[in-house]
This record gives C-alpha cells, structure tokens and sequence, in this order.
C-alpha cells in the first residue's frame, strides 16, 4: 500500500464511491477510498428495502444493488480501497504551526513534493500510519440522534435502540431484538423497520411522532404502516421509559404547539424494545479536526457549488454535507465533490472568486450549497437544495430574491420538511439579476 | 382544475381532517349505495390523495390524481392491490449469515406473508450472485425472488 | 470451591473494595460477595465524582474525621494503582450578597474540621480561575485539597488489588441470611451456598439495613433512598477546570457543576426521597432542577449540549446523627456493621477502611502484615492516551487495538479483549463499557453495540443472545432473523 494519494475519499458508501470514480474519469491517478467498515456500500447495505434509484437508474432497486453497480465501477479501475480502517485525524500541512506528527517518517521520501495533506489512520490490517493526499472528499455520512440527545427519561434497561442499529442487527447480523415494539418518530428509518419487523413475525405496537405531521416520506406511511394497520399517533412523545433489566413499558404524553407534554395524557403502552427514529445528525468529528467550518443549521460543512469546504482541497459529498432523502441525490454530490477533487489535485482548480452568499428566508431550514463562487457559475447550472421548516400542501413559490426584488422564482406543488427540495438555478439567469453579493431564499404559498 | 386545492382530505391523523362523508355509504336517489375509498398513491413521492368512487365493486370514477400513474395505480390497489416485498434468506458458509433478496416486481397483497413463510425455509449455500433466481415462479404468478447482492464465501 | 474464610465481605462497592484491600495486606483468607453481574453498580460507579476536602460536615461527626483523613490517603492510592485523580481544588460559591453571608459559618466549619489551605476568596479571584461563573458571585470558599477521581476506575483498581492479592471475588452471589452459633455469627448463607467466617463485615450499601437486621442489629435504622439526578456535557462545547458547590440549603449540598476526570462537565445531584430501592430513572422534574440550578452559577450551560443523563441511589440513614455507622456491635459476636455511608463516602472510603482494620484490631485480631502485598496492578492500555508512536508500536505488536470500535472515544477491540479477559473479567456490555470507556461519547453506543455483542459472545464462548447489559434479564437479542417464536 501506498503512502501518498492525489485523493483520498473518506467513506465507501453512495457518495464516497460516486466521489472516487469520478475523480478517477476526470484524470486523477491516485485515489484511494477508505472505508471503517469490512466492506464498502456504506448503510445501503443494510437498507434492503427498495426505493434507490429512480433519477440515477430510472429503476426501483434495494440499497444493495444500487451499492453494488458503484461497487463494480470501482473494482474495475485501479482505485484503491483500505477496508476496516479508520481515519483518525486530517492535518492541513499548509497550515500555519500545523503539527505532523510523522514528520521525520518518510516525509518528503515519496511522491513529487507538493503534499497538501496528512491522514492518520488506524487499523488491525494496515497499522497506525500517516497518508499524505493532494485532496479529499468528506463522506462519512451521519449518525442517529441518540436517547440522551432527547432527554428521554426513566430507567435504563435493555430494550432501547436507534432504529439503525436495529436494521443492521435484523439484516445484516441476522437477529431479532425483541418481540413487541414501539417506535418513537415517524421518518423513514423508522417506519421502515416497522414494516421490517412486522414482516419477519414481530408486533409493532405503534408509532409515535411529536409533530403534528409525518416526518418520513407518505410512500412510507402507506406502505409501512397502513398496509400492516399499525397505528400512527401524532403531536405524542415518549414521556418515560419503564422497566429495570429490560424494557417493559413506554409511557405516552401528547404535547401542545410548543411540543410541550401535556399533563394527564398520558398513556402506558407495553412492550420490550423502544425503537428511536429521531433524526439523523452528519457525521462531522473528522471535520471539526480538521478545522472545516460547520453549518449550525445542516450539522454538516458550509460548502460552495463544488461541494469544496472553507479549506481549499477539502470536498464533502452525500449526508455528510446535509441528510438526503434520495440516494440519488447523494450521488450526484459525490459526483461533483470527486471532480472538483481530481481538478485541485491536478493543480486545475478553478481560482475562486467572489462569494454570492445564500441566506435563509421564509420557512427555510436549510441551503446547500451555502455560497456560490460568482465566476464560476457563469455559463452553469448549479444544484439548489432546500428543506424547509413548516410543511405547505399547497403550490409553493421557491424564491431566489435580493432586498424585495425577486431574481427568480420556481413553482413547486408543495412543500414538505421530509423531503428536500432541489432547483437547477441558471447561473447567467441568476448574475444578470443580482446587483450586491447576498441572496436570499424562501418559500411560500403561492397566493 | 387542480385537484389539490383546499385542504387534503385525507384522515389518516395528521394530514388534513377528512371531509364529512368520506367512505360512508350513501344513497343514490335510486337507493345504490356508493362508497368512496381514499388512496395516497405511491408512485412518486408526491402522495396525491385519490378518491375512488365505487358502485359495488365497478369504480365510477377517480379523482385526485394529478397524473396517469395515479389513476392507475388506483385501479390496481382498488381492485388487486400489488406490492415489492424485500427481504433475507439464510445463507450458509457465507461472510454474513443473510443475503437480502426481492420480488423484482409487485405480487398480490394477500401472498406477502406467504411469501415470509417459504423465505424463512430456505438455507443458500454461498456463493450467490447478484439477481441470481431464489425463487422461481413464486405461486404461479410467473414472478421471481431474486438476490439483491453478492453473497461472498466467508474467507479461510 | 473454598467454603471457609477469615473475613466475609458483603458488598463490593468502593467500601467493600477498600476494605478488602486494606485486609489483603494482612495473611487472611478473605471472601468478597457481590450480588450483581459486576462490582461497583451502585452509589460507588453513580456519584459526583469528588474527593471532598471535607468543609461541610459537621465537627463531632466520623464523616468530618474520616473525610479529612480519606482525602489525604487518596493521592497516595491513586498514585499507587494509576487512578485517574487530579487536586483540582473546589469552591463553594456566593452568588449574590445573601449567599456570601453564608459563607463565613462554613469556611467556620471548614476550618474546625481541619481542612488545608482553605479560604475565602473574593469575586476578582474566582471570576479569573473560572470565567464562565455568573457574574454576579460576590467571592467563594476555596479548599484546594479537594480533588475530581474516576469513581468506577477506581472501584476497580481497588478491587482488582485486592483480588490480585488473594481476595476471593464471587459474583452474582448474594447475601440471604446469616449463620449463628451461641450468639456469635459463624458464617454466610447466599443463593450459591453457605459461606463460614470468623467476620462478616457489611458493606451492603442501600441494603446494609437489611443485612443488619437479619442480624437483628439496629432494628430501627432504616436506610431512606435518595436518588440523585446528573446530566453530562459535550467537552466539546464546554469545559471547566474545578468543582463548583452553590452555598448549601439543607440537607443536601446542592447542585453541583464540576469536571470529570475524562474532560466533560457533570451536573447534578438533587435529592428525591424514593421508594423502590432499585429505581434510578431520571425524570423531567430532576432534569428542571438540576438544570435550572446549574445554571445559576454557569448561565451558559445549554441543555442542546448533554450527551448523558443517569441517576445514582445514596444509602442514607435514618439515624438522628446521619453519622457513618462503623462498629463492632455489643449484641452479637463476629459482625463488623457499616451503615448509612452516603456522602462523603467514597472520599473517606480509605479512611473507613482503615477504622475497620483498627475495630478489628482492637477487638484483638492478630493481624500479620504479608511481606510480599503487592500494592500497584499492572498497568492497562488505554489507546486514546498514547502518542502516535505508541499508538503505532502498540498495533504492530497486537493488531486488535488497531480496530477502533468506538469512533466517538477512540476505543479499541484490543482494550475490549483486555476487558474480557481482565482478573475482574467484564462479561456485559456496561461492564465492557464502564471499563473502556466505549458509548459514553455522542453517539452513545449506537455505532459499536452489534461490534460489541459480537466480541464478547465471541470472547465468552456463548451464544449471541446470551450477551446482556447488565446482567441476567437484560439480553439484547430475543431470536435469529429467520427463526419464529413458537409460543409468542
């Protein structure tokens, strides 16, 4: 194995694959994927339900095959992959009193003398040592909200679970945690699993979401949970959980529009596994090593429409930027990241320029990407993505406007927190307009 | 028209609340009974609510639907409604002891557990290849179970 | 399997584990009983985590003596068995001018009791230590003797010495009745067999009264349970480098916020009466409490930042005094009785330890010191601590602490391994964890559980739904994918 890369992808999954092949068809040499689990595909191993696919492959496949085309695709280049392998830390070595703890081991031995980075990595195959890269596309992912993220209380038995750690035990480990179910939020992870659960012999008793409406995608309620009539309570939460060495009990609460409980409607429900599908968080501790600045609202980094970081060399694709609904969407970010990777690592980066920076208006959670570079949108089309705060079953206007004026405006059929919404802003259409340097994006009923 | 405007009328809690009536049977003045059956289609994710009207069992009309997939995927769930099901089957010798497997297309709601049960009897020896056939011709409906993914020989 | 023994210990919590130490030194055969899967799950793992310099109790109690002498001893024990411990000093803080009133009555207290060093400082003094206090403190008691400890590490140095020294540790064996002769106790029954002794000692903690009454000892003390609610910090968002006490109100010394020796600010802990010994939920009211009074002192506490949240049970009594109960009773021949050891427990738990000894002695024990005690363990791997060339020679000589199982701590497969198969062997997942420190990060387990799972079914030689979190009754998993219940 090599010890110097012109890219090194962080992540086997969705985006890190898309990422790695296509810095590889842009004309990087060195590319090098790493990967912490015993194979790559990243969680569409374990989603073993359907629904990949429909933009990307206009086929309705289960996360597996979808995982496996981009499997094949990097097994037929000369991409290198690290299984079970962890990064540790990424150090920019340009930075000023940056520390490299390898220095005297083999720097400056290898490769042509421009190192932009340094990766330390840890595993039982390949040991403890430090990669040097020209750049690098962030792909970690992300990770479940936890029980004490909530401030769940009530004891602390066996029996509680975020619902993907249940899907990897039911499908990929091959074991049941329980027999009777509850679970506490209604996005897609969790009403995939009731679906799951249901088919291989389990009760799932219900599923509870604090909202006043559904978080998961409405294919998912009808298919997951009405098909099975499991029953779906919204605007209530898990009060407490009871039970000493095992669950053996939740209790229920309704809250109010400040999704505070209500006292006295409470409810015990018994059952032996709480199931939490309460949201999904970018996995980020490597970014914040790395001195990546975050984006308060997305968890994930603030990043320009090549998918580039505030540290010029450092890409991120997929979740770890923003969790996406589609897988599809994934791959068209690490699509982005692994060209703009490859370019930077061949010295063809584009400079960049002034920032046309994106604000958040009327019922907008988010904007990635968070800036666009002016220059560089001339003559493109660049990917808006947005996810708004309140759902509106109505048309919606998705607005691009500076102070009052509206520089443009795309008509959607609603809007809905669970899934994302995605523009294709002209990049001439939108500099013709724009007369300072900050935009602000909102959506709203159309009147 | 947009079939969307006004509030959705869905009562499954937590979208909008049901109009008054909504699957009740009513009366035609010749003293018919019509039912109407609200569906959310599934076949993108915009979930348009869809009202069936049904005279007894023949569908007077559709509504709701904003495109062509919509009314027939109504058809479909009114009538015979179809499903993908996905799932795993025990594999022996392999690097995990499952392979996730699926019904390439929908097959009858009614035969999904069915469908759990025969799974949960097979044992594969690994190798499997990707789309290899693990059930061929499930109940006759001339639809196959296939692997989804590779399932390597545990290595040693 | 051994039946008989010099001295019996019920109980092996911190107390239970210092005394057995402390008895290790001397040639004795020494029986340790713990009814639970591990050593350490009560009070002993679920505290504050300080080593009192002992201001607050008062004069004419134990707890005030044995506190001063415990917190002295302290740095040599941590010293000797490489437990994390560290004199951060604590204060006791004034907000406002009617809480500085106060102040003086305790540093009073403080004082007569002993305590080095201590004194009153005044706002400049505290608000450049610790910039994030309220602004509107008025000054507070300094004790730099005062000290933050890892407490379960702790227990487990402290009993794996002792086991490392001869102790014979029996888990999951609990205490049933006692066996009398003429007035004397001659032994033990538990739920594996009758045990005898020339001494039992009770260190039963919230249960010590029902142990002492099989005795019929002390028919009236009652120990009275109260639950004390904590929450945890991200230290990535916030970082403290003392302990910090508000001015005391009652009974309790009030919500504190300090530092854990791993970095992270703890908060906690308020006091609820309760009346199932083994309840340790947390609440919605405890949660208001402790966090609305932490924030008095530190404004910018932000409840987004909590990563944990537990509970802790103490065993206080009911005794007038709520004194420490240490004693060699009149009644009955052959009981060392302890009781009521709730806070400053686990700072006087070597002192105590060493009042044992002494009981014993006096009541004419021939005690022989062994020449070759050894008082250090050997000392263990912890990954996360090493340099990159550690790290690095670590690996190329055992490739399991190259597998990181925790991303979130760093922890190792290696330092899993060495938890399983340590003298005090850890056989479920909080045992694994408690000891490695895995799951105690953001994610709280949600990454490492089936890694774990499958370790120590590996390890153990059991099957995977066998594997527990705390012991029987606990199992993670019910059946295999494929298999359907039979009789659901």
């Amino acid at each position: 194995m090599k010890n110097y890369y012109d890219v090194v992808v962080i992540g086997g999954g969705a985006a890190g694959m898309a990422a790695a092949i296509e810095a590889k068809n842009t004309g990087a040499k060195n590319i090098l994927i790493i990967e912490r689990n015993d194979e790559l595909g990243g969680i569409l191993q374990q989603c073993i339900h359907n629904g990949f696919g429909s933009i990307v492959f206009k086929k309705d496949l289960p996360g597996p095959t979808y995982a496996q085309y981009y499997i094949e695709q990097v097994k037929k280049t000369d991409i290198k992959i690290m299984l079970n392998t962890m990064v540790m830390d990424i150090i920019n070595i340009f930075a000023p009193n940056s520390p490299s703890p390898a220095r005297g081991e083999g720097w400056g031995e290898e490769g042509d003398g421009r190192k932009n980075f340094e990766l330390i990595i840890s595993s039982s195959i390949y040991g403890y040592k430090t990669l040097k890269t020209k750049s690098i596309v962030l792909a970690m992912g992300c990770r479940e909200r936890t029980r004490a993220q909530i401030r769940l209380p009530g004891t602390r038995p066996a029996g509680v679970f975020t619902a993907g750690t249940v899907q990897r035990m039911v499908n990929i480990e091959g074991f049941i945690p329980g027999k009777n179910f509850v679970i506490l939020g209604s996005g897609d992870i969790g009403m995939i699993m009731a679906r799951r659960l249901t088919l291989e012999g389990c009760h799932v008793e219900k599923v509870l979401e604090i909202m006043p409406f559904l978080t998961g995608l409405r294919r998912n309620y009808v298919q997951c949970l009405q098909d099975f009539n499991i029953p779906l309570e919204l605007k209530t939460t898990v009060n407490r959980i009871i039970g000493d060495n095992r669950v053996q009990a939740v209790e229920t609460i309704k809250v109010d529009e400040q999704l505070k409980p209500v006292l006295g409607t409470e409810q015990i429900i018994p059952c032996d596994t709480l199931l939490l599908s309460v949201g999904l968080i970018p996995e980020n501790e490597l970014s914040i090593k790395a001195g990546i600045e975050l984006d308060p609202f997305t968890g994930g980094p603030i990043v320009d429409e090549n998918m580039c970081t505030n540290v010029p060399g450092i890409y991120a694709a997929g979740n770890v930027i923003n969790i996406q609904d589609l897988v599809d969407w994934v791959s068209e970010t690490g699509v982005v990241a692994g060209k703009n990777a490859a370019f930077y690592a061949m010295k063809e980066e584009e400079l960049s320029s002034r920032k046309i920076i994106l604000q958040k208006g009327e019922n907008v959670r988010s904007v990635v990407p968070q800036y666009f570079n002016q220059d560089r949108i001339k003559d493109k089309s660049v990917n808006l993505q947005i996810r708004v705060i309140q759902p509106i079953e109505k048309r919606v206007n998705v607005q691009l406007y500076e102070d009052k004026k509206v520089i443009l405006n795309f008509k959607k059929n609603y809007a809905r927190p669970a899934e994302m919404i995605t523009i294709k802003v002209n990049g001439d259409k939108l500099l013709n307009g724009l007369e300072g340097n900050k935009l602000k994006v909102s959506v709203s009923e159309v009147i | 028209m947009n079939p969307l405007k006004g509030p959705l009328l869905v009562s499954t809690p937590g979208l909008a609340p049901a109009p008054k009536n909504l699957g009740l049977p009513r009366r035609r003045a010749s003293g018919d009974a019509i039912l109407i059956k609200k569906i959310i289609c599934t076949r993108c994710p915009q979930g348009c609510e869809i009202h069936v009207r049904l005279n007894d069992t023949e569908i007077e009309s559709i509504e709701g639907n904003l495109c062509k997939l919509g009314k027939d995927y109504s058809k479909t769930e009114i009538i015979a409604p179809k499903r993908v099901v996905t799932s795993t089957v025990k594999v022996f010798n392999g690097v995990y002891p499952l392979v996730p497997v699926w019904t390439s297309e929908p097959i009858p709601k009614d035969k999904i557990f069915d469908l759990m049960n025969e799974l949960r009897k097979i044992q594969l020896t690994a190798p499997v290849k990707i789309n290899q056939i693990i059930l061929q011709n499930i109940f006759g409906l001339g639809i196959d179970v296939i692997a989804s993914r590779p399932a390597d020989v545990i290595p040693g | 399997m051994k039946k008989h023994f010099d001295f019996i210990i019920i109980g092996a919590g911190i107390i239970g584990s210092m005394i057995a130490r402390f008895l290790s030194q001397y040639h004795a055969d020494i029986l340790l009983i713990e009814k639970e899967s591990d050593i350490g799950m009560g009070a002993s793992s679920a505290n504050t985590a300080i080593i009192h310099a002992g201001h607050d109790p008062d004069p004419r109690t134990l707890k005030a003596k044995l506190n001063l002498m415990g917190n002295k001893m302290w740095g040599n024990i941590a010293d000797e068995l490489g437990i994390p411990f560290s004199r951060t000093g604590s204060y006791v803080v004034a907000i406002g001018n009617e809480e500085f009133k106060h102040l003086q009555p305790l540093y009073e207290n403080g004082k007569k009791n002993g305590v080095p060093g201590i004194k009153i400082v005044k706002r400049d003094f505290i608000l450049k230590a610790e910039p994030l206090l309220n602004p509107d403190v008025k000054g507070a008691i300094l004790t730099p003797s005062a000290g933050i400890i890892d407490p379960f590490t702790a227990t487990l140095a402290v009993c794996e010495n002792a086991v490392r020294n001869g102790v014979n540790l029996m888990l999951e064996t609990e205490f049933v009745d006692f066996i009398l002769k003429d007035n004397k106790i001659v032994g033990i029954q538990t739920n594996k067999g009758t045990f005898t002794s020339r001494w039992i000692i009770n260190c039963a903690g919230i249960y010590s009264d029902e142990v002492m009454h099989k005795a019929g000892i002390r028919t009236e003390f009652k120990i009275i349970p109260r639950r004390g609610e904590y929450m945890i910090f991200d230290r990535s968002k916030i970082t403290l480098n003392s302990v910090f006490f508000p001015v005391p109100i009652k009974e309790t010394k009030g919500i504190l916020v300090t530092t854990t020796t791993h970095g992270n600010v703890i908060i906690g802990p308020n006091a609820d009466v309760i009346n199932n010994k083994e309840d340790k939920s947390t609440t919605h009211q405890g949660e208001d409490y402790v966090f609305n009074n932490a924030k008095k002192m530190f404004p910018s506490l932000d409840l987004k930042h909590v990563i944990s949240q537990f509970s802790g049970i103490r065993a206080t009594g009911n005794n007038l005094d709520r004194d420490f109960i240490i004693e060699i009773p009149e009644k009955i021949k052959g009981l060392i009785n302890l009781g009521g050891i709730d806070s400053p427990g686990f700072a006087s738990a070597p002192a105590i330890a060493d009042n044992v000894v002494n009981l014993l002695k006096e009541s004419g024990e021939k005690l022989l010191p062994k020449i070759n005690w050894k008082a250090q363990n050997p000392a263990k791997k912890c990954f996360r601590e090493l340099s990159y060339k550690q790290r690095a020679t670590l690996i190329k000589n055992n490739s399991a602490y190259g597998n990181i199982i925790c991303r979130c701590e760093n922890i190792t497969e290696g330092e899993i391994l060495d938890a399983i198969h340590s003298i005090i062997p850890a056989r479920t997942y909080d045992a694994v964890k408690r000891r490695t420190w895995l799951g105690t990060g953001r994610c709280q387990g949600s990454f490492d559980y089936p890694k774990v799972i499958n370790i120590l079914a590996k390890e153990l030689k059991v099957p995977l739904t066998d594997i527990n979190k705390k012991g029987k009754g606990s199992e993670f998993l019910f059946r295999q994918t494929k298999d359907l219940e039979t009789n659901s």
